[in-house]
């Protein structure tokens, strides 16, 4: 696939509840941000995709009732239903086909109106799994656990990596978390899903995510409209890569990264990297837990120490909007691009329990 | 610009009120062997899957996920669409694009939808698609938005519930044709007329089924020498949130087919539809949708509908078959429908529609309909 332009990114501030704006108004709040700052208007974008989760929003068919806010009224549209990075790929393919010029993706998430664990547990197999009381914390915890046994770790090291968490967290303003903690502050809260404490487990969030893609013709006409300098901040989508696991947690070693490596390795050789650890200058996950910030790392072919930025946004860890949250990732690494905090970052977005489905995304500033 | 596109293979379950033989994972295998058989193609050769089903009527969050081992998407790329009535026509949109845009070079497309034994239900579901406040009251799942536009149509054109009727007599004889068919029984005028009242004007037998089913259907951007059905157009369009907003100012309720149906004509090079289509694989809920939409479709014109059906023209042997599968008025797994109409709009072509087949279809028009009046189409060649 061709690489694709990305105009502009926009986020809310992610907040643990935002009892005054609508779903549909948290994605048109994202919408509005995006138009503003790249100068577009509706009437230039094409098409629009966008990820939203019928349980979250207990709306069925939910894209539906955000129709009016991302402007797709007589547009050609589409939903995926994974989280926001797995959209991407859909928009991003649209451009490619040629069909398109520009292309709106969209992702909500509105943890506050839902009961997520409850949510959670209907996504396991409901003869099987669903007696046993499973929720996504349980997963997560017996990931952590699977993690830590495997390697003769102890829990400090998911203290150690929370702890970073929360400090870079603290630095963002779009995060729900912005209070730096240490590692023995994390260490301390109760535990929720053995061995992971509160503090150790990404927060439930309100939020959206706006990113506008383009053609490279369409993306020089924007700049060269806007009067700013095009070439030197075009930040374009150079590669991705999906996988997915089996379903049954018993089917899969939570110790590992799963599938994540086949993600990883098809994007690196889309976007021409061989070395991630040396290539990248930023990295943002979508870790779920303080585990699965080490087992992620991991994933994507990165040294424990050194290597490009870690999460500098603090990851989910710092805010999980639902599905918005790895399109949030994608933001991220976007407008550190842009800014010229780099040149090449990895962005990385997961859908189901403990990392069953993985969306690896490399951007790189030309 | 991007890769040229072509169906390769389409398989479907035997659609029924009840599959309890099987699992959903086993439903869905059941088609994607299908696809794979009829394609000549391994598992092997599939680069990525789109898979569609609607989460509140199975009652499974992630059911994507859920389901990996029936999709075959263990190890792969695997991407989830829902869009509500119009899962079917956008899976095989998402499949398009995924392969023109030259990321993968083969797509599974597979939908699926197993209600009969499921903690979901359809229209418990369709509800909550409405605004809580302003629309749930009054609008209770898919029949009342429909009986608005039938309404709407009726009082405009004068047309008889026996014109709307004949839509649905003209689906049953020709699900006879089809082995994957739900609903294989013949009806007649008298019976549709004495069906219970839906929401006027709409009747029971005006109305289609829910089904268990599941259909897949194989995109390629290298078809080799396998027998292929060209995507010649695709096309969309959506539409706001409200049901009031939909049809404001437009010509017909669904504003958007008209949309959608000419930007694909565009791309397929199809100035006058009537004369150049073969076959006609329409999304039509109900008989009084199949009336207004073949209008909007430009396929006769305003108010002229119930003639087409009447005169025999929509008919298997007719001058303009439409839905020689039976359509969905027939067989309805939801979140599949939409690819079914694919499916079977593919094997015309192809010319591997068994009994059902149009004698020389060369070019087939396929629709997707769902969320607030939302349109698909897709239209495919014999000829690249």
């Amino acid at each position: 696939m061709q690489p694709v332009v990305i105009l502009g990114a926009a986020q809310t501030r992610h907040a643990a509840r935002r009892p005054e704006a609508s779903y549909a108004e948290l994605a048109f709040e994202v919408v509005a941000d995006v138009l503003a700052r790249t100068g577009v208007g509706h009437d230039r974008i094409d098409t629009v995709i966008t990820a939203s989760s019928d349980f979250w929003d207990g709306r069925t068919i939910s894209d539906m009732s955000v129709q009016d806010a991302v402007g797709a009224a007589g547009k050609s549209a589409s939903k995926v239903s994974m989280d926001g990075a797995f959209a991407l790929v859909y928009g991003a393919a649209r451009i490619a086909s040629g069909a398109y010029r520009t292309c709106l993706v969209v992702a909500h998430g509105k943890a506050s109106e839902g009961m997520p664990r409850a949510i959670a547990s209907a996504a396991f197999d409901p003869i099987y799994e669903r007696p046993l009381g499973p929720d996504d914390r349980v997963a997560l915890g017996l990931q952590a656990r699977r993690f830590l046994d495997l390697r003769g770790l102890g829990e400090e090291v998911l203290a150690e990596a929370a702890a970073q968490a929360w400090t870079a967290a603290a630095s963002n303003p779009n995060a729900e978390r912005r209070e730096a903690r240490t590692a023995v502050q994390v260490s301390s809260d109760a535990l929720v899903a053995d061995p992971l404490r509160g503090s150790q487990l990404a927060p439930d969030s309100d939020g959206a995510c706006a990113i506008l893609l383009a053609d490279e013709q369409t993306a020089a006409q924007v700049a060269a409209a806007s009067g700013r300098e095009g070439g030197s901040t075009t930040v374009r989508l150079e590669g991705f890569g999906l996988s997915t696991d089996m379903h049954g947690l018993g089917d899969r070693d939570l110790g590992t990264a799963g599938v994540l490596p086949r993600a990883a390795r098809s994007a690196y050789e889309q976007a021409g990297i061989h070395e991630p650890g040396r290539e990248l200058d930023v990295a943002e996950t979508y870790d779920a837990s303080s585990a699965q910030t080490l087992l992620w790392r991991e994933g994507l072919g990165l040294p424990p120490t050194g290597g490009p930025a870690w999460n500098p946004s603090g990851g989910a860890m710092g805010a999980q909007p639902g599905f918005a949250t790895g399109l949030v990732r994608v933001a991220e690494v976007f407008e550190r691009l842009a800014r010229g905090e780099g040149r090449t970052g990895v962005a990385h977005g997961m859908t189901g329990f403990v990392g069953q489905a993985h969306c690896v995304w490399v951007l790189r500033r030309r | 610009m991007g890769e040229r596109v072509a169906i390769v293979g389409a398989g479907q379950t035997l659609h029924r009120s009840r599959r309890l033989d099987v699992s959903a994972p086993e439903l869905i295998d059941e088609a994607v062997q299908a696809a794979l058989t009829d394609a000549g193609m391994g598992p092997d050769g599939i680069d990525a899957i789109v898979v569609g089903n609607m989460e509140h009527f199975e009652g499974i969050h992630l059911s994507d996920l859920w389901a990996v081992e029936g999709t075959g998407g263990v190890g792969k790329p695997q991407l989830k669409i829902a869009t509500g009535g119009t899962t079917g026509s956008s899976l095989s949109q998402a499949a398009y694009y995924l392969v023109a845009s030259g990321a993968f070079r083969t797509v599974l497309a597979v939908g699926w939808e197993r209600l009969s034994d499921s903690e979901g239900e359809t229209t418990t579901g369709i509800v909550t698609a409405f605004d809580p406040i302003y629309e749930r009251p009054t609008l209770a799942g898919a029949v009342s938005g429909l009986a608005i536009m039938a309404c709407q149509y009726q009082s405009k054109y004068g047309t008889r519930p026996e014109d709307a009727a004949e839509v649905v007599i003209q689906a049953r004889e020709n699900a006879l044709r089809n082995p994957h068919a739900h609903l294989r029984k013949p009806v007649t005028t008298a019976e549709v007329l004495a069906s219970p009242m839906l929401s006027t004007p709409m009747r029971y037998l005006d109305m289609c089924p829910t089904s268990d089913g599941a259909a897949a259907v194989l995109f390629t951007s290298r078809p080799g020498d396998r027998s292929a059905a060209w995507v010649r157009g695709v096309s969309g369009a959506h539409n706001h949130v409200y049901l009031g907003d939909v049809a404001e100012g437009a010509a017909s309720f669904l504003n958007t087919l008209t949309i959608a149906a000419e930007r694909a004509y565009k791309q397929a090079g199809v100035t006058s539809p009537r004369e150049q289509f073969d076959v006609v694989e329409m999304y039509e809920p109900c008989t009084w949708a199949a009336l207004e939409w073949a209008e909007s479709l430009g396929l006769c014109a305003k108010g002229q509908a119930a003639r087409l059906w009447g005169e025999g023209t929509t008919r298997l042997d007719g001058d303009l078959p439409v839905n020689p599968s039976g359509g969905v008025l027939c067989t309805n797994p939801i979140g599949a429908t939409g690819l079914v109409r694919v499916a079977e709009g593919s094997l015309q072509v192809r010319g591997r529609a068994g009994e059902r087949q149009v004698d020389g279809a060369r070019l087939a028009l396929t629709t997707g309909f769902g969320g607030s009046f939302w349109s698909e189409v897709m239209i495919l060649g014999r000829d690249a």
